[in-house]
């Protein structure tokens, strides 16, 4: 009997690997359907907009408070970040450490931080600790006390921290690059921490007055997604968010951005260093942009993804870098286009060439009718993945209130994304990309590349340092 | 008070419930262990393949060559072209990626549900006929990146090469975390192709790996699927089990590192026990107890109350042959990092003798079982943690045991483990800014 069975394994097997032609791709089954999320609304009587997603997967609660202020309305580089980090160190309830015990006993987290435009306060929380976690968030958002105490801590160690900063080649090629591209004064050119001088300058006052003029609930929006129904979360901010007072939100103005009339090269020397960082590119373009969709299948195929040419021409076929790639900042405001790649040092001058020969390229010619099939794919296909998790569904939903989209934005995506066409992209690259007028930054081993860098002549050089001042 | 502990009770029963997931675990004739946890909340499906083979397994001269290897899986096998691996998934809409540890190398993909049966395509073509495509061009090609990858995360990093550093004082030249998993330039450049395929036929067998599928598909559909393409690859040669070698420091050890950066930073390490003891848990809660969050024992001293620390982490190391818990401590600008390490012994001491707080163990354990339910949000998160329990353990559906290894600590357990291992000889590295050797602690 066991030779018999041993005997049909050996068959099995043996018709198994005549069978399967494993040089054909399987087939694809259909797409099944993607349900997005159902967004439930509400608004409190001081003007902070509610949106809930119900999430019954897990019992965990994630919340999002987008504000509506960033590093748009500082007075002085580094206040917008300062304020959210002192949010949580002093209440009129309670002490910084207490703060810090109440919320790792529930095991729950509670971050505030500030971007370009938006401030944002994130809370992740099991279902069983909601209430108790909201309180706490409630406090931290409503009554800060700002103590000085813990000020004069703070600032030493943002102080310390900024100084570390010059230590990462990475921070430091795209920090002198945003400065390069937008001046001093133009907020997208800060540092979102400040620097050493500013910090210096900022008094606990500028704080409270940030504070004061851009927390505001009218100028708010809470994001809820998770196990939780429409009815606890009323009682909650009602309870909890309804006595927080609005008010008029100041207006803010926007520097005028240098234009960059012929291609500039900044090198910062870092010596030693094992690799150059490569940062290219210039001002690019508004989020609200009417052409937003056919420049991110653009990005997506210069250097959007693994397989986009930047990385593909710099990692996989010449192997110059670990990973090199390329991307549209688009806020409220236009931001920064930028290509950005460390490389070995011996090879920083034929990365430039690679880098400087894709840019051209893709305002030059046509995309594939390959590629951009590949880009729309891997957009439209991805769709799902970021509906997963409370936490993504969360950002999702942000994404739209930061930004001003309609709530069926995910809805239309496929039909937008499919109806560009090659020419589309070739006319968005032409209208929107200008090499020969791009900042180059690179900081690296200078006695060793800055010879070869010169010889290329792509632009005036010019040597700076860490902090992108000029050096005669 | 009372009430809210009565509260916690009640949250930790219902915790226990939902960290059961439903598993099915068998086996293919070849050895090849699979795994399926279905869970049909979002079209998609994570594809999560673990090889039991990590830097640990390599061979002196040749370190970094599991990690150089895992990049050479992505180049294409027989019936997958040259970079299509990557083209394919991510015109699926999918991510992919793997990664390499001392003691595992692991590949994963989270693609929507109806590329499934690609998806095993793939993972199989790579694991059963990677040879046939194998060239020395990508080998040079990928030898590049990977010296690049060192480059971008040890050599141009800021207090990046630490760790090596610290390795070195701590494991004897043959044990095998003596090297790091990037490994060292020269034996990367030293890797050749038979080196590849001797690797490959060692450990790239379906008896030296598991498959974990997760997430909304049809079971009695992707069994088959799973048999069509993985049940002819031919089973390997057995591989070796993996020896717990636990290290000891004979005695105190230093060394100092001058670096270009701005700040001293002071690390720490006593050596533990292997991922496997009994200890492992306490360990963890031990490390929490020191440095997790701003009121943990040496935050609130070194950072928030002397404020000669910029910032402060503990962490438990637990790996499969050795292990170790780490200590670091990043001085504010000139601090003298013998105070710092005088200030970390002295706060160890303490909890030594004089043991922990009922709210400090509390507090522990209840962010260990919040986590453990945020670590299960994602289906790439769960195929990954039952794919490293499966490996580690043989037992893929440990989340609800891993939880009462945490609940069940008593309070009098943390400072006698505490006592068993940081009261021993350890290793300190001082990384000091250049020139500034007067930091360093001795």
């Amino acid at each position: 009997m066991k030779k018999v069975l041993i005997l049909l394994f050996v068959v099995f097997n043996f018709l198994n690997s005549q069978v399967l032609d494993r040089s054909l791709k399987p087939q694809t089954l259909a797409t099944p359907k993607l349900k997005l999320p159902v967004m439930q609304k509400a608004k409190l009587n001081n003007g902070l907009q509610i949106i809930l997603v119900e999430h019954h997967e897990l019992p965990v609660v994630q919340m999002q408070m987008v504000l509506n202020c960033g590093l748009l309305q500082e007075n002085i580089s580094g206040v917008a970040n300062l304020t959210a980090n002192m949010l949580d160190e002093g209440t009129t309830k309670r002490t910084a450490l207490e703060i810090a015990d109440d919320i790792s006993f529930l095991g729950s987290n509670i971050n505030i931080n500030s971007s370009n435009d938006a401030s944002f306060a994130t809370v992740l929380t099991i279902k069983e600790n909601l209430e108790s976690t909201f309180e706490i968030f409630s406090d931290i958002i409503l009554h800060p006390t700002f103590p000085e105490k813990e000020w004069d801590r703070i600032k030493k160690q943002q102080l310390a921290s900024l100084q570390q900063q010059k230590d990462m080649p990475a921070f430091v090629a795209s920090n002198i690059f945003s400065k390069t591209l937008f001046g001093d004064e133009h907020p997208y050119g800060r540092n979102s921490s400040g620097t050493i001088e500013s910090v210096n300058k900022i008094t606990i006052d500028d704080l409270k007055n940030y504070y004061k003029e851009n927390y505001l609930p009218n100028q708010s929006t809470l994001i809820i997604v998770g196990d939780v129904k429409i009815e606890e979360v009323q009682k909650l901010v009602n309870k909890y968010l309804g006595k927080w007072e609005n008010g008029i939100a100041k207006s803010f103005t926007i520097s005028q951005t240098p234009t960059i009339e012929s291609t500039k090269i900044i090198l910062i020397d870092k010596p030693q260093a094992a690799q150059s960082e490569i940062r290219v590119g210039h001002i690019g373009v508004a989020r609200n942009n009417e052409d937003f969709f056919a420049l991110t299948l653009l990005n997506t195929i210069l250097g959007g993804q693994f397989t986009s040419r930047i990385n593909m021409n710099l990692r996989e076929s010449k192997g110059y870098t670990y990973g090199a790639r390329s991307g549209f900042a688009m806020n409220k405001y236009p931001g920064a286009f930028t290509i950005s790649a460390p490389v070995k040092s011996s090879v920083t001058d034929s990365s430039l060439i690679e880098i400087m020969k894709e840019f051209n390229l893709i305002i030059s010619e046509n995309v594939t009718e390959k590629e951009l099939q590949l880009a729309k794919n891997s957009i439209i296909r991805s769709l799902p993945q970021g509906f997963e998790t409370p936490s993504q569904i969360a950002s999702q939903i942000s994404n739209l209130v930061v930004n001003n989209l309609p709530d069926d934005y995910y809805n239309t995506l496929v039909e937008k994304y499919s109806a560009i066409s090659m020419e589309e992209i070739l006319r968005v690259g032409k209208k929107y990309l200008s090499p020969n007028k791009s900042a180059i930054v690179i900081v690296g081993d200078l006695p060793l590349i800055k010879e070869s860098i010169a010889k290329l002549n792509f632009g005036n050089i010019i040597v700076a340092d860490s902090d992108g001042n000029k050096i005669k | 008070m009372k009430k809210v502990v009565v509260l916690f009770l009640i949250a930790s029963q219902f915790l226990v419930a939902q960290t059961k997931l439903k598993i099915e675990k068998y086996v293919l004739k070849n050895g090849l262990q699979v795994i399926l946890h279905e869970d049909k909340s979002v079209p998609l499906v994570a594809v999560n393949v673990w090889y039991h083979v990590g830097s640990a397994r390599e061979k002196i001269k040749r370190t970094g060559f599991a990690h150089l290897f895992e990049h050479m899986m992505f180049q294409g096998s027989q019936n997958i072209g040259d970079d299509k691996h990557f083209e394919m998934v991510q015109d699926a809409g999918g991510n992919l990626n793997g990664s390499t540890t001392n003691d595992r190398t692991n590949y994963f993909e989270t693609v929507p549900s109806q590329f499934l049966e690609m998806a095993l395509w793939l993972e199989s073509d790579r694991m059963g006929f990677l040879l046939p495509a194998m060239t020395q061009a990508k080998l040079d090609n990928q030898r590049d990146v990977v010296k690049n990858e060192r480059r971008q995360r040890v050599d141009n990093q800021p207090y990046g090469r630490s760790f090596e550093n610290i390795q070195w004082m701590m494991y004897e030249k043959n044990h095998p975390y003596n090297w790091p998993v990037i490994g060292y330039m020269e034996d990367l450049s030293a890797a050749s192709l038979d080196d590849v395929k001797e690797f490959f036929s060692f450990y790239y067998a379906p008896n030296n790996a598991s498959l974990v599928i997760a997430g909304d598909f049809d079971k009695e559909q992707t069994k088959i699927w799973v048999e069509k393409y993985f049940g002819g690859i031919s089973k390997g040669k057995e591989v070796e089990v993996v020896k717990e070698i636990q290290a000891e420091n004979i005695e105190n050890k230093f060394s100092t590192l001058e670096d270009r950066v701005q700040l001293p930073q002071l690390m720490l390490s006593f050596q533990t026990s292997p991922l496997k003891s009994e200890d492992d848990a306490v360990v963890d809660v031990i490390a929490d107890i020191l440095a997790g969050g701003k009121t943990s024992r040496l935050y609130k001293t070194l950072v928030y109350e002397k404020q000669i620390a910029q910032s402060v982490s503990a962490f438990n190391y637990s790996r499969e042959i050795s292990g170790a818990l780490f200590v670091t401590v990043m001085g504010k600008p000139n601090q003298n990092l013998n105070e710092l390490k005088e200030i970390v012994l002295s706060e160890i001491n303490k909890l030594v003798a004089d043991g922990i707080t009922e709210r400090e163990l509390q507090r522990a354990k209840n962010s260990v079982k919040a986590n453990n339910i945020f670590q299960i949000q994602s289906i790439s998160g769960k195929a990954d943690q039952i794919n490293a329990y499966n490996t580690f353990y043989g037992k893929p559906n440990m989340f609800e045991e891993e939880l009462n290894k945490y609940t069940k600590i008593k309070i009098n357990e943390v400072n006698k483990v505490a006592s068993k291992y940081l009261t021993k000889p350890f290793v300190a590295l001082s990384v000091v800014p250049m020139g500034k050797k007067e930091l360093e602690a001795k």
